[in-house]
C-alpha cells in the first residue's frame, strides 16, 4: 500500500490549525518520513522569518488628511451670493460661470479665425508656396520675430508667430529639476534644459531630475556627470561618464538607453540604479522590471531585485540576487573577474540557494562544459526546464531552449 | 442609577457604526483609533515597510469607511475591513503596473555593504519584509493576514472568499519560497 505524505497540511501543522487528532498523526509521520520532515523543516524555518512581521501604527498626520479630505468632499461650494426664495442665484452661479467660459472660447475662436490682418500682410500671405525674397522681406516686417532671410516653408507657417515662440523649447531637449544644489549644464548654471549634446553636471550637494521626453525620469545623484546623447522618438540615450543615476521609466523595451564606460544599460521597461566609480566599473541595482546590461556582443538580463558589476578591462559580470550570501557572491566575483574558473564554480554551487536561480542560468553558457552539467543539475533543483527543453540542449548552448529556460527561470524568479 | 449604567456603557460596535453614519465626526475617530492599526499594517507589510504609500492606503481605506458607509453587516466588521484594505493594497499594486517596487524598498545601499546590514538583528526584520513583498500577491496576502493580523485560516479564508484548503496552500507555498529567500539568514533567528 502507497504511503500517505502530509505536504499539503504542514503549513496547518506548524500553525496549529489541525485538530489534535490530526496534529498527532502527522507528528507520528514525520518521526518516520525523512522526505515530509525536510519539507517541514522547510516550512517551519518559512514560518519563523514570517514571524519577524511587526505591527505598525500610522502617524497623527493620517487623521488630519482624512478629515481635511471629508470636509472637503462633503461641505456644499462655498459663494458669495447668499441663497434666496425670491431668486435662486446660488442655483444660477454655475450657469453663469459656463456663460463665461462659452463667451470666451467663442471670442478666441473668433479672433483665431477672423481677426483682421494688416493690408501690407495680406499680399505675401496669397503667394504662391516659393515667395520671392521681396515677399519674404514682406513676412518679415508683419513677423519681426523671423530673420529676414528665413526659409518660410509655407503661407501659413510665416504668419504663426509660435512656431518660432521661444517658449517652445527644441524636441531635442529635456526639462530638468533642481533638486539640491546648483548643478550645471555647460556654462549656464541657471538652465532647465539639458539639449542633445549637454553634460549635465552635480557637484557633492546638488541632485537634479530630467524628464526624458514623456518616457519617465532620471534622478541624477551627487557628484555625477551625464551626457545627452540623442533623443527622437525611436530612442532616447543619456551617457553616464560617472556618479549616480536612478531611472524610472515607462516605456517599451529598448527605447531608454544608458551608456557607461564599461557597458550599455537598456532599459526593457524599469526602475533602476546605475552607479559608475571613478574607475570606470559600474553597478546595475534593478527594483522594477528588466534591464539588459550589454557589452561587446555580451548580454545579462537583469531582473527586479538583482544587480550587475562591470569592471573596467573585464567585462561583464553576471546578475546576482541583490539578497544573495556574501560567500556566493564573492565566489561569483572571482569566477568573473579573477578568472577563477573551476574552483570559483565549485564555490558559486557550494554557496548557492533559492534565488541564485539568476546567476546560474547566466553562467550556463558562460562556464566550461564540465562545469555546465553541474549547473543544469543545480539549476533543476530550483525550476524544472520546461517541456521541450532538454539536457543535451542545454549542454550544447541550444538558443531556443535556453530562451525558454530563462523565460521559465524569470516567472518562478517573480513568483516566488 | 439606570441612567448612569447608560452613560457608563461602552458602545457596541454596531452604536459605533451607527453614530459614524449620522455624521458624528468624535464616532468616526473613535473607529479609526480603534482599527486604524489593521489597516496600516496590512499595508505596511504588503508594500514591504513604504510609509508614504501605506498611509495613502490607510486614508483610502478610512474615506471609503466613513465617507461611504456601506457595510451591511454580512460578514464581521473586521473581516470586511481586512477585505477593502488587501483590495485597496491589490489596486494600488495593480496601478502601479509591473512589479512593486515601490521606490527604495530594494535599495540596498553601496557596494559590498548587503551582508553587513544583513547581520545587523533589525535587518533580518527588514529583508523579510522585503522578501514578502517580493512574493506574489496570491501568496504574500494570506502570509500578512497569519503573521501581522494573527488571523485563523478560517477568519484569511473569509476575508478572501476562498475556502481554507486554499489559504492552507498559499501558506504552504508562502512559507516555502521565504525559505528558500532567507535560508541564508537562518542563524539570525
Amino acid at each position: 500500500m502507497r504511503e500517505k505524505h502530509y505536504i499539503s497540511e504542514l503549513s496547518a501543522f506548524v500553525n496549529h490549525e489541525l485538530s489534535t487528532s490530526e496534529q498527532q498523526q502527522i507528528g507520528e509521520h514525520l518521526m518516520q518520513c525523512a522526505s515530509c520532515r525536510r519539507e517541514h523543516d522547510r516550512i517551519k524555518l518559512g514560518s519563523a522569518f514570517a514571524a519577524q512581521m511587526v505591527q505598525h501604527d500610522t502617524s497623527p498626520r493620517v487623521w488630519d488628511k482624512i478629515e481635511n479630505a471629508m470636509d472637503a468632499g462633503h461641505s456644499r461650494p462655498m459663494t458669495l451670493i447668499p441663497k434666496t426664495a425670491a431668486f435662486g442665484l446660488r442655483d444660477f452661479a454655475p450657469y453663469a460661470v459656463a456663460a463665461v467660459l462659452v463667451f470666451g472660447l467663442a471670442t478666441i475662436a473668433y479672433f483665431s479665425l477672423f481677426r483682421p490682418v494688416p493690408d501690407q500682410a495680406r499680399k505675401p500671405v496669397a503667394v504662391p508656396d516659393q515667395p520671392s525674397q521681396q515677399v519674404q522681406r514682406e513676412i518679415a516686417v508683419v513677423q519681426p520675430t523671423l530673420p529676414a532671410n528665413s526659409a518660410v516653408p509655407n503661407s501659413s507657417a510665416a504668419v504663426t508667430p509660435d512656431a518660432t515662440s521661444p517658449e517652445i523649447a527644441s524636441p531635442a531637449s529635456w526639462q530638468f529639476d533642481i533638486l539640491a544644489g546648483s548643478p550645471t549644464v555647460g556654462a549656464a548654471s541657471t538652465a532647465n534644459r539639458l539639449a542633445v549634446g549637454d553634460v549635465l553636471e552635480t557637484d557633492a550637494s546638488s541632485r537634479a531630475r530630467i524628464a526624458v521626453a514623456d518616457i519617465g525620469n532620471v534622478e541624477i545623484r551627487p557628484n555625477s556627470r551625464v551626457k545627452l546623447i540623442g533623443t527622437d522618438p525611436k530612442q532616447h540615450r543619456l551617457s553616464l561618464e560617472r556618479g549616480s543615476l536612478h531611472a524610472k521609466i515607462i516605456a517599451p523595451p529598448r527605447l531608454f538607453i544608458v551608456d557607461t564606460p564599461t557597458a550599455v544599460a537598456v532599459d526593457l521597461g524599469c526602475e533602476y540604479t546605475l552607479d559608475v566609480d571613478k574607475s570606470g566599473s559600474s553597478k546595475l541595482h534593478v527594483t522594477s522590471g528588466f534591464v539588459s546590461l550589454e557589452r561587446g556582443g555580451r548580454e545579462s538580463i537583469v531582473p527586479a531585485g538583482a544587480m550587475c558589476i562591470t569592471k573596467k578591462g573585464k567585462g561583464l559580470g553576471t546578475p546576482f540576487s541583490a539578497e544573495t550570501s556574501e560567500a556566493f557572491r564573492s565566489a561569483l566575483e572571482r569566477f568573473d573577474f579573477a578568472s577563477g574558473g573551476s574552483n570559483a564554480v565549485q564555490a558559486i554551487l557550494a554557496n548557492r540557494n533559492f534565488y541564485d536561480m539568476i546567476t546560474l542560468w547566466h553562467l550556463l553558457p558562460r562556464v566550461q562544459k564540465a562545469d555546465r552539467d553541474k549547473i543544469y543539475d543545480a539549476l533543476i533543483e530550483y525550476v524544472k526546464p520546461p517541456n521541450g527543453v532538454t539536457r543535451d540542449g542545454i549542454m550544447r548552448l541550444d538558443k531556443k531552449m535556453l530562451t525558454d529556460w530563462r523565460e521559465e527561470v524569470e516567472r518562478i524568479w517573480f513568483e516566488g | 442609577m439606570e441612567r448612569l449604567a447608560l452613560m457608563t456603557e461602552i458602545p457596541t460596535k454596531s452604536d459605533l457604526l451607527a453614530a459614524c453614519r449620522s455624521g458624528d465626526r468624535e464616532a468616526m475617530h473613535a473607529l479609526y483609533v480603534e482599527n486604524q492599526r489593521r489597516v496600516f499594517s496590512v499595508a505596511m507589510n504588503y508594500f514591504g515597510g513604504n510609509r508614504d504609500l501605506a498611509e495613502d492606503i490607510t486614508q483610502k481605506v478610512f474615506l471609503k469607511l466613513l465617507v461611504k458607509m456601506d457595510f451591511r453587516g454580512d460578514s464581521e466588521f473586521t473581516t470586511w475591513l481586512y477585505r477593502i484594505t488587501v483590495n485597496a493594497c491589490t489596486d494600488e499594486a495593480r496601478k502601479m503596473n509591473r512589479f512593486v517596487d515601490i521606490a527604495g524598498i530594494f535599495d540596498l545601499g553601496s557596494f559590498g555593504g548587503v551582508q553587513q546590514l544583513m547581520a545587523e538583528s533589525e535587518e533580518v526584520s527588514a529583508a523579510v519584509q522585503r522578501a514578502i513583498a517580493k512574493l506574489r500577491p496570491k501568496l504574500r496576502v494570506p502570509i500578512v493576514l497569519k503573521y501581522s493580523e494573527g488571523l485563523s485560516y478560517q477568519e484569511i479564508a473569509d476575508v478572501l472568499g476562498c475556502s481554507i484548503g486554499t489559504v492552507s496552500s498559499r501558506l504552504n507555498r508562502g512559507h516555502q519560497a521565504l525559505a528558500a529567500k532567507l535560508g541564508h539568514l537562518r542563524g539570525a533567528l
